[in-house]
């Protein structure tokens, strides 16, 4: 019951954040009261998002670590590196008339700027907005696949393995707290752009690595990181 | 830059981030849709016309069967049709089918065709695009066929061929 009053003031901070950046609003004044005394170091961590959607989706493996780079007052650097391998189940082969496998990796860099301040003394909570490049590289086939026909015989092909670089922009917002000292728990909202993919073949691939569902151009996405930070600055 | 600031706060997110983030993980997580796909996109559509009007006038023709070049099972037998679809074999360049409304009043009607292969989606895996080149038909009450809109496509529903018929 304790807890309710910290949660409703996250919710509305968070409300009120983002309804603030959506108004556009700017004000000079925004200056980080304790931007001088924020802890600096370099954080190594892993997404958890991989891992969890393995139970919704059990052909897809998937890792990756994160860290943030505090560059200066206010600003992070953020870079990703992970592997995602798929390989499709006997349901889903027989319902999408292919099989499919693919492995590949990706990372991901970009800033973050941290919007949260306050007067609190140790506090290091973030509410993060940022962008990031991403790049995917990987290698996937169709071992078969059946066209039915109906009527005629059906045709029955495949694919070898071939590989597909692709790139996209991704901005992200979302918040970051200090769970223990030097231990910190935060999520983001992913929006992705894919913005170039060289691929020579007909098959699609079924999932771009760190990008998602590899037919949309835009998609949405999730992060949930748990990260140690090494500090170099108190 | 634009900026928020809090005092005298314990404005922690300790409890509320963890369990909002799972949920919000969860949710766009298990939220992914799957796509309906089409089925019987390989056939060529034709719709058969009056080769005795000057405009192009819509006619039924009675007991239709229309069956494929050495098939014995038929895709109409014995139907009042305006129009019909012929599906297209995959594994050859032409799809010879015969067309007759009575056992004695028959047509061949044979199309040439160019494929290629497509990949339509994750969902609905492969298909073949086709381009109509020509059409070669007999003259039993086939009066002449004109090419309406050369390519099958996934996903397109347009009149191929108008079969003019006397």
């Amino acid at each position: 019951m304790g807890n309710q009053p910290k949660i409703l003031s996250f919710i509305f901070i968070s409300l009120f954040l983002f309804s603030g950046l959506l108004k556009g609003q700017n004000s000079g004044k925004g200056v980080k009261v304790n931007l001088e005394e924020q802890v600096q170091g370099i954080t190594l961590g892993i997404n958890l998002e991989g891992p969890v959607r393995r139970f919704f989706d059990s052909d897809k493996s998937a890792f990756s670590l994160v860290t943030h780079i505090n560059l200066s007052p206010g600003w992070f650097f953020r870079g990703e590196a992970g592997f995602e391998n798929l390989v499709f189940s006997d349901e889903n082969e027989q319902e999408r008339n292919y099989s499919y496998e693919s492995n590949g990796s990706f990372i991901k860099a970009g800033v973050l700027y941290d919007f949260f301040s306050v007067d609190e003394k140790g506090n290091n909570d973030n509410i993060f907005v940022g962008l990031n490049y991403g790049f995917a590289f990987q290698e996937h086939r169709a071992g078969s696949f059946i066209i039915e026909n109906g009527y005629w015989a059906d045709f029955q092909g495949s694919e070898s393995t071939y590989a597909v670089n692709t790139h996209w922009l991704e901005v992200m917002a979302g918040p970051r707290t200090e769970l223990f000292n030097n231990l910190y728990m935060g999520w983001t909202v992913n929006l992705r752009v894919k913005i170039l993919q060289n691929n020579s073949e007909e098959l699609s691939p079924y999932s771009v690595p760190g990008f998602g569902n590899g037919d949309n151009t835009v998609n949405l996405g999730f992060s949930y990181v748990i990260e140690y930070m090494i500090p170099w600055k108190k | 830059m634009w900026c928020l600031k809090t005092k005298n706060t314990h404005m922690k997110f300790l409890t509320g981030l963890p369990a909002i983030g799972f949920i919000v993980m969860v949710f766009v997580s298990g939220c992914q849709g799957e796509e309906a796909c089409l089925s019987n996109q390989h056939a060529l559509q034709a719709g058969l016309y009056s080769a005795w009007s000057k405009e192009d006038k819509d006619s039924t023709l009675q007991n239709v069967s229309l069956v494929g070049i050495d098939r014995i099972d038929s895709i109409y037998s014995d139907q009042s049709l305006s129009e019909f679809f012929m599906p297209l074999d995959f594994e050859s360049d032409t799809s010879t089918f015969v067309v007759g409304v009575s056992e004695t009043m028959k047509d061949t009607l044979s199309v040439v065709y160019r494929k290629e292969l497509d990949f339509i989606s994750r969902d609905c895996g492969y298909i073949f695009t086709f381009e109509i080149d020509t059409i070669l038909y007999s003259n039993a009450f086939v009066d002449s066929v004109a090419i309406a809109y050369p390519i099958v496509k996934y996903g397109e529903s347009a009149e191929n061929i108008k079969l003019y018929i006397y």
